[in-house]
């Protein structure tokens, strides 16, 4: 079972596009699906590794203008996960979405971005997808069904 | 068969369709590296396409495989570097229709006939137009939607799919 201390969430500075700043340029890449099912983020550095990963999705996207907005909800969200959640896959649409999942043996988590300042997520239970209890919820924040749901994930 | 949240699916909406879709109707959804899949995983369907109603689907009752290849599979995959075909998932139309939004009684998704003249088993896969603040509820249908379409597995080829030829 994953260890949680809920008291401090981990931050990884201001989140959104100042984080491209400060992680510098990283080539473009052609791929939009990374799979990193099985592993945790269990420490600051896998963070950077998956704001890296999402910063590769950004440069091989970046010539859109319109997904400029999604990136940046994306960025503010992986800042605001918490140590010791899974790995997800990130990937993008490359038209209006960047979506984070979460696969396991039992359960699947989705959480989607479109630039807009909300998130909109779900979690399976008892073999069904079901809404995530908060809506209107902001990128910059890890919603606590979802926390909670990500803590005990298998 | 019409549903008040999706009243086109009770009358043709295309000239070159074969007519309304019947609940018993297996729906073929291809599947395209890097379009609609990515190294072997399916992407969720395309919100964008499912908000604009124009997530296309196959109604494989009225067509044959080597038709869909012609009408889909060639025209995603020729001249295009880096697409290849990866398969095909399929589930019937009442098993999409029966998605719930939420908790509620209102179907998530609408599938109307789109039929083309040289295409007639064309058809579009939507957002039922419920409250689209429901986000989360959207989230979660969509994620039900490509469970269901996973049910039947991922087909390697259109000759395993349940085309009527």
């Amino acid at each position: 079972m994953i260890s949680w201390n809920t008291s401090s969430s981990p931050k990884l500075g201001p989140p959104g596009v100042d984080l491209l700043r400060v992680l510098g340029p990283i080539a473009p890449t052609s791929t939009s699906v990374i799979r990193n099912v099985g592993q945790h983020l269990s420490s600051f550095g896998d963070l950077r590794f998956l704001l890296d990963l999402v910063r590769q999705l950004w440069s091989a996207h970046s010539g859109n203008p319109k997904l400029a907005p999604c990136f940046r909800d994306a960025f503010e969200f992986v800042g605001a996960l918490p140590l010791g959640v899974p790995r997800p896959q990130v990937w993008t649409d490359g038209v209006c979405e960047v979506v984070f999942e979460w696969i396991g043996r039992r359960d699947h988590a989705v959480v989607s971005v479109e630039g807009d300042g909300v998130l909109g997520y779900t979690m399976r239970s008892a073999g069904q997808f079901i809404p995530g209890a908060h809506e209107q919820s902001p990128p910059s924040k890890v919603p606590a069904d979802l926390r909670e749901y990500l803590s005990y994930f298998e | 068969m019409s549903r008040p949240e999706c009243p086109a699916e009770g009358a043709q909406q295309s000239e070159h369709s074969p007519g309304p879709i019947d609940d018993r109707e297996p729906i073929v959804y291809i599947l395209v590296d890097p379009l609609t899949s990515q190294a072997g995983t399916v992407k969720d369907l395309l919100k964008s396409k499912l908000k604009q109603g124009t997530l296309s689907v196959c109604r494989c009752l009225h067509c044959s495989a080597a038709e869909a290849n012609a009408a889909v599979v060639v025209p995603l995959t020729a001249g295009t570097l880096g697409r290849s075909f990866q398969g095909a998932l399929w589930a019937t139309a009442n098993r999409i229709r029966d998605i719930r939004l939420g908790m509620s009684d209102v179907g998530a998704f609408c599938l109307v006939d789109d039929g083309k003249p040289d295409y007639r088993a064309h058809a579009h896969l939507a957002y039922s137009p419920a409250d689209e603040k429901l986000r989360n509820a959207r989230e979660a249908a969509r994620a039900n939607l490509k469970a269901a379409f996973l049910e039947n597995g991922i087909q390697p080829s259109l000759a395993t799919c349940p085309f009527f030829e």
